[in-house]
């Protein structure tokens, strides 16, 4: 049903260690801080027993299965359920972001609505789960694809917001567990849930490695500008900041020394400018020294030393080649 | 003479004829502020249109955009 309906059905399988072999790659998660206790946790807000036991959006449920892993006469069931669910309007969004590096996942998970809605009782699930496990299960003689499992509960938070057109956001971050997990499969699932009757009011999900804040197709971690949209990723003066959100161009405006950026034709026919280099970017190098203004553009193109850094040294650098004629 | 006689009654006009005179011949910020009333009341009346119109494009968009249900299955399982 997953591959059935992308996008509309999102799934989370909780592992009983009791019935998990300690052995298995589905040792149990991590429930807050703690090692262990997912199951039982999640369990208990829906009085599991029996398993397999199937939870729809905290609306409807099955317990009990087929034997020999022989779902398909479940599917009837889980469709009714599904068709029973889609579809119906909520005031709730959800959008999942963040970056990733390395093997650490800073996340913003951000929740809007488009209409009032009480906040009594009303939390965020934020969890993270790994896809598509191949394993083998003795009971049914056969390996199987385990989708979504859950690896760590990060955290329930309440939500505060009420109304149309408010947001919240919760932002937070993890590491990878590399030697338990399959770091391109691992994704955040987080949920609007009640807390006072555990219905779900919406479900969002995300691979940690698809964080495209501005959706131009490049993913975070490997974009020049994260909140422009920029596919090409044109970068003229190669500084690793994309054009779309430089605004200094190191290449051919704010070049060494050119502290101003100002730029001059030497008569009405010149086709291209220069730079002009004169006494006011020297006086502006030396506000730029005594502010320590590291964010101006002329803050890169006053290091006429070359050492990274700018300072008094630099201002008499570029004084004494001004003097010199060296521009 | 004749002329004078005229000007010699219009000046023998009682002083109420003289006011409604005066009133007939508006002064710049008198037709300053006719001219804002007119149009308040004409471009008043359009922008209450306006703004009906914009409220229903704004339910109408706000309808159309309304969050969907997506739907969360948990499995509770084991392995054995």
């Amino acid at each position: 049903m997953l591959d059935e309906f992308p996008g509309t059905l999102i799934s989370t399988e909780w592992h009983s260690p009791g019935y998990t072999p300690g052995d298995s790659d589905f040792e149990e998660c991590y429930y807050y801080d703690n090692f262990g206790g997912c199951y039982g946790a999640r369990g208990n807000l829906f009085n599991v027993g029996g398993i397999p036991h199937t939870e729809w959006n905290g609306e409807y449920d099955l317990t009990g299965g087929w034997a020999n892993g022989n779902w398909e006469p479940a599917y009837d069931y889980f469709i009714g359920f599904y068709n029973q669910l889609i579809g119906s309007e909520t005031p709730y969004d959800i959008v999942i972001n963040g970056f990733k590096d390395g093997l650490t996942v800073n996340y913003d998970i951000t929740v809007s609505m488009d209409d009032d809605h009480s906040s009594q009782n009303q939390k965020v699930e934020i969890i993270v789960v790994e896809d598509k496990i191949m394993s083998y299960w003795t009971g049914a003689s056969e390996y199987h694809n385990a989708r979504n499992v859950a690896r760590y509960w990060i955290s329930t938070e309440d939500l505060d917001i009420n109304s149309a057109g408010e947001s919240q956001t919760f932002s937070g971050s993890f590491e990878i567990d590399e030697e338990a997990w399959n770091p391109d499969s691992v994704k955040i699932i987080s949920m609007v849930q009640n807390y006072g009757n555990y219905h779900v009011h919406q479900v969002q999900e995300l691979n940690v490695n698809e964080f495209d804040t501005d959706q131009d197709g490049i993913m975070n971690n490997e974009d020049n500008c994260l909140s422009e949209y920029n596919p090409e990723q044109e970068d003229i003066d190669g500084d690793g900041m994309g054009d779309a959100c430089d605004p200094c161009d190191n290449a051919n405006i704010f070049v060494p020394g050119n502290v101003s950026g100002d730029l001059w034709y030497y008569d009405d026919t010149s086709l291209e400018p220069t730079v002009l280099v004169d006494v006011f970017d020297v006086l502006l190098l030396a506000e730029i020294v005594e502010l320590a203004d590291e964010e101006s553009c002329g803050y890169e193109a006053g290091d006429m030393t070359g050492e990274g850094d700018v300072n008094i040294i630099d201002v008499i650098a570029l004084a004494s080649f001004i003097m010199e004629g060296a521009f | 003479m004749l002329i004078y006689n005229r000007t010699l009654n219009i000046k023998s006009f009682p002083r109420n004829c003289e006011v409604i005179m005066r009133t007939n011949t508006f002064n710049p910020i008198t037709k300053a502020f006719v001219l804002c009333l007119l149009t308040a009341s004409v471009f008043g009346q359009r922008i209450d249109r306006e703004d009906s119109v914009n409220n229903d494009l704004r339910m109408l968009v706000e309808n159309a955009s309304r969050s969907q249900q997506i739907v969360w299955v948990e499995d509770f399982t084991g392995l054995n």
